[in-house]
C-alpha cells in the first residue's frame, strides 16, 4: 500500500475536532483543556487559554450571547447546559484589575493600521500588536470600545480593553475623522467603521497601495463574529507581510465560515455523573462538562490504550514507521499488538476499521524486510507442521462420488481437543450423506504474519481440496477459520459447525449433557464469544440456543465478542499486551463455578490456563467435556495433530493419552529426559518445545558439544532453532559406569532431569 | 565452566551477537579452543533482550 493510503483509514475519525460548543463559536478555544484546567482548579492557567481566543475576556464575557450553551451536548440531553460562561467569568474575576503579563516581542518594520476602535478594529490592532507591528488605531470617537445596545457602560469598555493593551505597544489615534486613505501611512489597513461605516471605496482609498481589509459590523457580521474577522484580519495581515508580495494595492477578503455543530457528538454515549465531592479548588460547574470527544474504539482496545493512541496519531505513526530506512520505528509494537478482534471498528460510528489498516501495515512491514522474522516464527512453523504430511489430510466418505459436506475442525481444536474432532466429526455423519473432513490450517496465521504469498498459497491449497471433494458445503468449528475462510473463498458455501448442528437436530440428543450431575438449568454457563464471531452473529445464537436445548442456563444471552489475546498472534512481540487481552476477557470468571462455554478453542485454552473452568462447546454439545481440563503443553498438541489424523485415517484411536504413550514408545531404550511440570508451563510461555530440549540434550549428549558448571554439577548445552537460540541446563544422573565416566556421556538408562531452559534471539558469532 | 569437548576451562571474551543486520557484543565465557560461547540467563533475559527490543524498532 503507497503510504499516503494509510491516512485514509482514519479520515473520518473525528476524535479530537471541536465539540458542539466550540463548533458553534466564532471565538473557540480548546474548551477540553480549559475545563480540564477548571476541574483542577488551575483558574490562571485557564485564563491564559481564553484569553488568547477572547482577546478582552472581562468585556467579550459579558457581551457573548452564550451560542455555546444552546449547541451543549449535556444540555440537548435534557440534563442543562455546561454554563460555559460562569466558568470563563471565575477567570476574568480572579484576573480582575490585574495588569496584563507582557512580553518581549521583536518589532517588525512593516506598519499597519485600524480604522475603527469597535471590538473587531481593537481585536485585530492587539493581536497585530502581538505580532509586532507598529500599529495605529483612528477612532473619531473618544472612548474606544464601540457601541452596545444593551446598555453596558462604554466607560468600563474602555477602561478594561485600555488595560489590557498595557501587554502590548499600539498608539490610539482618538477623536479622529479619516477621510481618506491617503492620509494614512501604512502597508496594511484593517477597516472596521461599524454599522453604516465608511466603507473607504473607490475615492475615498485613495492612492493606497498597501493591504485592504474589512471587516466587522461595516460587513454585516454580528457582535462575535466581529471580533474573530478582526483577528482573522490580523493573521491575514501578518501571513501576507511574511510572504514577498509585489508592491500595489491588494484587497483580501475574510471568510465567514458556517458554524454549525458536528452531530455525530450527539450519538455518542456519555457518563452523566459527577463527582459527589467537588475537589477544594475545583469549579463545580466544570465538572458537569463531559469534556466530549468520542473515544470509542479506545475504550474498548487495550492497544490502544497501551499506546494512548486514536487512529489519526496511529495512522501518521505507522506512516513514519514505514518509512524506508528509518532509524527508529516507534509504531512496531502496535504493528505487531493488533489482535485484529474487530472491537474498534464494531465500536467506531464511523466504522474505521483500525484492524485493516493495522494488519496492511504489519504485512507492509514484513514486506519491507524490516520485521523481525521472531515475531512470527513459532507461529509459522507450527502452520507448516499442520500443513505437513504429518498432521495434513484430506478424507472423502465415498471418494466415487462428490461428498455432500466437508468439515474443517480447524488446526487448534485437533491440537487441543483432539478426540473433540473426532466427536464432533461423528455426529456430523449423522446429518450427511457422504461426509468429507479436512485437517489442515485456514491460513491465518500466515495473514497474521503478514505473509501475503503465503496465505494465498494456502487459499489454493484449500481450494484445490474443496474441489476435489466435488465442492461440498464447508463446515467449520472454528470461528477464527469461518471468518478467514469466508473472505478467502467467497464461493464456497460455508456454515459454523454450531448454525449446521442448530439445523440439524439429529446430530445431538437435546438432553442435559453438562455431565455435572446437576439437575437441568441449575448449570450455570458464560459463553464466550470470540472476537471471529463478530461477522457471523448468528452462530453465537446458534451456540446459545443448543446449550440452551442442552439444559444449560446461560447468563449472558447477548453476545459478548472480545478477544482472549490469541488473534494476530501478538504474543511474541508484545506479551504483555496479549496478557491484558486474556486478563480482561476472564477477569469475571476465573476461579468461579461458571462454566466458560467456549466455541474457539483458542478462547477455551486461554482461559482455562488462567484458572477459570473453560470448555470446549463441542463437548458439551456431545457430553464429553471435563471439568478443569488444562490445556495441553506445546509438544503435546504437535502430537494431538499427528493423532488425529491418524484416527481419521482409521490407523489408531485418538486422545492425548495415546499421543504421551506413542511418545513415552519412541524414547524406548533411551535417557529418560525428565522437565518438572513447572518449567514446561515455562517452556511453553517462552515457545520452546519439550522436543526442542531433548533434541539439544541428545545433540549434547551424542556429541560432547556442551558446557560443564562444576560448581553445581550440572550440563549445558544450546542450539539455535529458526529464529532463536535455545539453552538447556540439566543434571544426569546414575552415570557410573566407567565409559560413562570415561566418555563424560550419559549412560543409556540414566535419568537427565532438565532445570531450566531459556532462549534469545540474538544469533552468537561462536568458532575458534 | 568447563567445555566438555575440549576439556578445557572457559574464559571470557568479548563476543559479538548479530540481529537483523545489526550488531552487539557483551563478554561471555568462551571456549579457548573450539570457541563454544555460554550465554547465561541473566544475560539472555537482561542486556540481550532489552537491545534485541530496541533492535527491533529500528
Amino acid at each position: 500500500m503507497e503510504l499516503a493510503e494509510y491516512s485514509v483509514f482514519s479520515d473520518r475519525c473525528f476524535r479530537d475536532t471541536p465539540p458542539p460548543c466550540a463548533a458553534v463559536c466564532p471565538l473557540a478555544y480548546d474548551v477540553r483543556e480549559f475545563i480540564r484546567l477548571m476541574q483542577k482548579g488551575s483558574v490562571r492557567s485557564a485564563y491564559k487559554i481564553i484569553r488568547n481566543s477572547l482577546i478582552f475576556p472581562s468585556v467579550i464575557t459579558k457581551i457573548c450571547p452564550g451560542t455555546c450553551q444552546n449547541a451543549c451536548v449535556r444540555g440537548r440531553i435534557g440534563d442543562g447546559s455546561v454554563d460555559l460562561r460562569s466558568l470563563e467569568q471565575i477567570c476574568v474575576d480572579k484576573m480582575a484589575g490585574k495588569d496584563p503579563e507582557r512580553y518581549n516581542i521583536p518589532r517588525k518594520q512593516n506598519r499597519a493600521a485600524v480604522i475603527g476602535a469597535g471590538l473587531s478594529g481593537l481585536a485585530c490592532a492587539y493581536r497585530l500588536a502581538s505580532f509586532g507591528y507598529p500599529v495605529t488605531v483612528y477612532e473619531r470617537d473618544s472612548l474606544i470600545g464601540g457601541r452596545f445596545e444593551d446598555g453596558i457602560d462604554r466607560q468600563w469598555v474602555h477602561d478594561e480593553i485600555t488595560r489590557e493593551f498595557k501587554a502590548v505597544k499600539c498608539d490610539f489615534s482618538m477623536e479622529t475623522e479619516i477621510g481618506s486613505l491617503a492620509d494614512i501611512s501604512a502597508e496594511a489597513v484593517y477597516i472596521a467603521t461599524g454599522k453604516d461605516g465608511v466603507p473607504f471605496r473607490d475615492e475615498a482609498s485613495g492612492a493606497f497601495s498597501g493591504i485592504l481589509l474589512r471587516g466587522g459590523a461595516l460587513t454585516g457580521a454580528d457582535t462575535m463574529e466581529s471580533v474573530r474577522m478582526g483577528l482573522s484580519a490580523a493573521e491575514a495581515i501578518n501571513n501576507r507581510l511574511l510572504t514577498s508580495r509585489e508592491a500595489g494595492r491588494e484587497e483580501l477578503e475574510i471568510a465567514v465560515p458556517e458554524r454549525s455543530a458536528d452531530r455525530r457528538y450527539y450519538d455518542l454515549s456519555y457518563d452523566l455523573g459527577v463527582p459527589e465531592e467537588i475537589p477544594e479548588k475545583g469549579a463545580a460547574e466544570a465538572f458537569r462538562c463531559m469534556r466530549c470527544n468520542c473515544s470509542a474504539c479506545y475504550d474498548v482496545c487495550p492497544l490502544m490504550e497501551k499506546h494512548r493512541q486514536y487512529p489519526k496519531k496511529i495512522t501518521s505513526e505507522i506512516i513514519v514507521t514505514l518509512k524506508p530506512n528509518k532509524s527508529k520505528r516507534t509504531a512496531v509494537r502496535m504493528l505487531m499488538g493488533c489482535t485484529e478482534c474487530g472491537a474498534c471498528r464494531e465500536a467506531c460510528p464511523e466504522k474505521i476499521d483500525m484492524g485493516k489498516c493495522l494488519q496492511e501495515a504489519r504485512s507492509d512491514f514484513y514486506e519491507s524486510g524490516a520485521m523481525s522474522p521472531a515475531f512470527h516464527d513459532y507461529w509459522l512453523q507450527d502452520m507448516a507442521f499442520c500443513e505437513s504430511e504429518e498432521a495434513r489430510i484430506l478424507q472423502i466418505g465415498d471418494e466415487s462420488r462428490p461428498a455432500d459436506v466437508l468439515f474443517f475442525p480447524g488446526c487448534q481444536l485437533s491440537a487441543s481437543l483432539p478426540e473433540y474432532t473426532a466427536a464432533a466429526y461423528g455426529a456430523l455423519k449423522k446429518a450427511c450423506d457422504n461426509p468429507a473432513m479436512l485437517l489442515a490450517c485456514c491460513g491465518v496465521p500466515a495473514k497474521w504474519a503478514g505473509h501475503r504469498q503465503e496465505y494465498e498459497e494456502i487459499r489454493k491449497q484449500i481450494t484445490a481440496d474443496w474441489e476435489r471433494a466435488g465442492r461440498p458445503t464447508v463446515v467449520t468449528a472454528c470461528p477464527s477459520c469461518l471468518e478467514s475462510m469466508k473472505t478467502l473463498h467467497p464461493d464456497m458455501k460455508i456454515l459454523s459447525y454450531y448454525r449446521f448442528m442448530e439445523q440439524h437436530p439429529e446430530m445431538s440428543g437435546g438432553k442435559n449433557l453438562s455431565g455435572s450431575g446437576k439437575a437441568a438449568g441449575s448449570v450455570k454457563v458464560k459463553v464466550i464469544d470470540p472476537c471471529s464471531g463478530v461477522s457471523e452473529p448468528e452462530m453465537a445464537s446458534s451456540v446459545r440456543k443448543l446449550l440452551t436445548d442442552a439444559g444449560y442456563d446461560i447468563i449472558n444471552p447477548e453476545p459478548e465478542f472480545a478477544c482472549c489475546g490469541f488473534g494476530g498472534h501478538i504474543y511474541n512481540a508484545v506479551p504483555a499486551l496479549h496478557d491484558t487481552f486474556a486478563a480482561r476477557r476472564t477477569e469475571d470468571i476465573e476461579d468461579t463455578d461458571v462454566i466458560a462455554a467456549a466455541y474457539c478453542a483458542n478462547c477455551r485454552d486461554i482461559l482455562a490456563y488462567r484458572g477459570a473452568d473453560a470448555r470446549h462447546v463441542i463437548g458439551m454439545l456431545l457430553g464429553i467435556s471435563e471439568e478443569r481440563r488444562r490445556p495441553p503443553e506445546l509438544s503435546i498438541r504437535r502430537e494431538n495433530r499427528r493423532i488425529a489424523k491418524k484416527d481419521l485415517a482409521g490407523e489408531n484411536a485418538s486422545g492425548s493419552e495415546e499421543a504421551q504413550t506413542e511418545k513415552t514408545e519412541k524414547q524406548g531404550g533411551m535417557t529418560e529426559i525428565r522437565i518438572p511440570e513447572k518449567l514446561i508451563d515455562k517452556m511453553d510461555r517462552e515457545l520452546i518445545l519439550r522436543e526442542q530440549a531433548e533434541e539439544i540434550i541428545r545433540d549434547a549428549e551424542a556429541s560432547g558439544n556442551k558446557i560443564f558448571d562444576e560448581k553445581d554439577n550440572r550440563y549445558i548445552a544450546h542450539r539455535k532453532f529458526g529464529t532463536v537460540t535455545i539453552w538447556v541446563v540439566y543434571t544426569v544422573e546414575n552415570t557410573v559406569s566407567a565409559a560413562a565416566e570415561l566418555s563424560g556421556k550419559a549412560d543409556p538408562g540414566s535419568v537427565i532431569t532438565v532445570e531450566n531452559v531459556y532462549c534469545h534471539r540474538m544469533e552468537i558469532r561462536e568458532g575458534p | 565452566m568447563k567445555c566438555c569437548k575440549c576439556n578445557v576451562e572457559m574464559v571470557e571474551k568479548k563476543t559479538t551477537f548479530d540481529y537483523l543486520g545489526h550488531e552487539a557484543s557483551y563478554p561471555v565465557l568462551r571456549c579457548p579452543v573450539c570457541g563454544q560461547a555460554y550465554v547465561p540467563e541473566e544475560l539472555a533475559a537482561g542486556k540481550i533482550a532489552d537491545v534485541e527490543k530496541l533492535l527491533e524498532e529500528k
